[in-house]
């Protein structure tokens, strides 16, 4: 007969909190910073992963497969997320997207390095996270889930929902909207000296 | 969606393959057909450096650290939520739950939590050799810590010698040499090295697009060090920081390991286990 502290797959309560303190706390940053990217704010991203994390733990039997936790927290993260920004009335500035896929092939016109890499180099990670948030999420999530997170696009496919050859369009499209955004506001930031004058006058005449 | 049949030829029929070329995640046949179109395709060409170009960029951000006092608001949270579930579809003992969590939220609310950690302990191993609780960075590590971590500084990935073989490589150092296998890391390279002039095993890995590398030293020289001793004993895991270089080290059957990488120590850990 099982005792009152053992539950049908997972054992006693203590080898159910040691695997949750195994396998999820340790994933407790790399949601911060998903969320802050998100968010554009720590201390809401921090209140959303400590929510995030208590709903973790109320399901976390339904954790089928330990190599799959990451993915099922972002899940939850982003799901959480999502009540948040519905309970604050939270809308996104998003940039006018059609324009800016037009655009984008004529920022980097060399297969040399040329100003677009080094303007990429000089821009800051907050003015990276400012513009990632100007793209819709159904195109930055994915980016930021590979390029930030390290996942693969079959994690990244079980996380959104979509399948793999969505995965890849839309990563495609999330980077070629980023690149655009950067150079649209190139001109709006007070670079470093890496990112010399001619190579603003270069791209701002290819935006032209 | 644009046509994705490249028997067409054309550039919208590769566009967004590209995304899946820079990030190695098409089928052979897919590259090949990318390979064989780019060279003609100016506008290819073009969009495959954004892609690239954007990849590098933010492949570089660095992952934030939660504030310290996060991980004993969630644990004192989830005591909260755990003494509010009723009947529970997960069938605990509310009692046990309160008494358990609070415990760790207790912990963490006296400001010691840095990360929580639970020793996999070995068969044969009593509780006390194999302790939970929280890991504390060493303010000043160690000689053969800080060669360690020392060392990482100075390797580059392009440099790494070719080939792992890890037979050979235990042949050569008189020691098991136990390889990690978490998900998203992968063996790239390995090699006899030594650290603080004795031999050992270097373990290099892929994760998340960084380098991680795994030291693999003798338990005698591994238990050498009072500080690493001190805290295997107390905490299960030894781990040290400079910068933004972490490591931690945890002792094997004959062995020990040190685990060094520009990640969190909770990273780190997660990784290892």
């Amino acid at each position: 007969m099982r005792s009152a502290n053992e539950t049908p797959d997972h054992g006693t309560t203590l080898q159910l909190q040691t695997r949750f303190q195994t396998l999820v706390l340790p994933h407790l940053d790399r949601m911060v910073a998903f969320a802050s990217r998100r968010l554009g704010n720590r201390a809401d991203a921090e209140d959303v992963v400590q929510d995030s994390f208590v709903r973790a733990w109320l399901g976390f039997t339904e954790l089928r497969d330990e190599q799959r936790v990451r993915s099922w927290l972002y899940r939850i993260v982003r799901s959480v997320m999502s009540d948040f920004r519905a309970r604050r009335g939270h809308r996104e500035t998003l940039a006018p997207m059609l324009h800016l896929e037009d655009g984008a092939g004529d920022i980097v016109v060399s297969d040399e390095p040329g100003p677009f890499e080094r303007l990429a180099e000089a821009i800051s990670s907050a003015q990276i996270h400012e513009l990632l948030r100007m793209i819709p999420e159904s195109f930055s999530v994915p980016v930021e889930l590979h390029d930030l997170e390290g996942l693969r696009y079959h994690e990244i496919a079980e996380i959104i929902g979509v399948p793999l050859g969505t995965v890849m369009s839309r990563i495609y499209r999330g980077r070629k909207l980023l690149a655009s955004l950067i150079a649209a506001h190139s001109n709006r930031w007070d670079l470093p000296a890496n990112w010399a004058g001619k190579d603003r006058r270069k791209v701002a005449r290819s935006q032209a | 969606m644009t046509d994705r049949d490249p028997a067409t030829g054309s550039h919208a029929a590769f566009a967004e393959l590209l995304a899946g070329y820079v990030d190695d995640e098409l089928t052979p046949e897919q590259r090949q057909q990318v390979e064989e179109h780019v060279p003609e395709c100016a506008t290819c060409r073009a969009d495959l450096r954004a892609q690239t170009v954007i990849r590098a960029r933010l492949m570089k951000e660095s992952v934030t650290l939660a504030t310290s006092d996060l991980a004993g608001r969630v644990l004192a949270e989830i005591a909260t939520a755990a003494s509010d579930e009723s009947d529970g579809t997960l069938h605990l003992s509310r009692r046990q739950l309160l008494l358990t969590w609070g415990g760790w939220a207790a912990a963490a609310a006296m400001g010691s939590l840095a990360v929580w950690f639970h020793e996999k302990k070995p068969a044969g191993m009593s509780m006390a050799m194999a302790p939970t609780g929280p890991v504390v960075l060493d303010q000043i590590p160690g000689p053969v810590s800080a060669d360690i971590l020392a060392s990482f500084r100075t390797i580059k990935e392009e440099e790494l010698p070719a080939g792992v073989d890890l037979a050979e490589l235990r042949r050569e150092v008189g020691f098991s040499v136990p390889a990690l296998e978490a998900p998203h890391m992968r063996l790239i390279s390995a090699w006899v090295t030594r650290v603080s002039g004795e031999p050992a095993a270097a373990l290099a890995y892929r994760c998340h697009d960084r380098l991680v590398m795994q030291y693999v030293v003798s338990e005698r020289q591994f238990f050498r060090q009072p500080q690493v001793r001190k805290a295997i004993a107390s905490q299960g895991v030894y781990a040290a920081a400079t910068g933004p270089v972490t490591t931690i080290a945890w002792p094997g059957t004959d062995n020990g390991s040190y685990l060094v990488g520009e990640f969190s120590a909770s990273d780190l850990v997660a990784m290892r286990s």
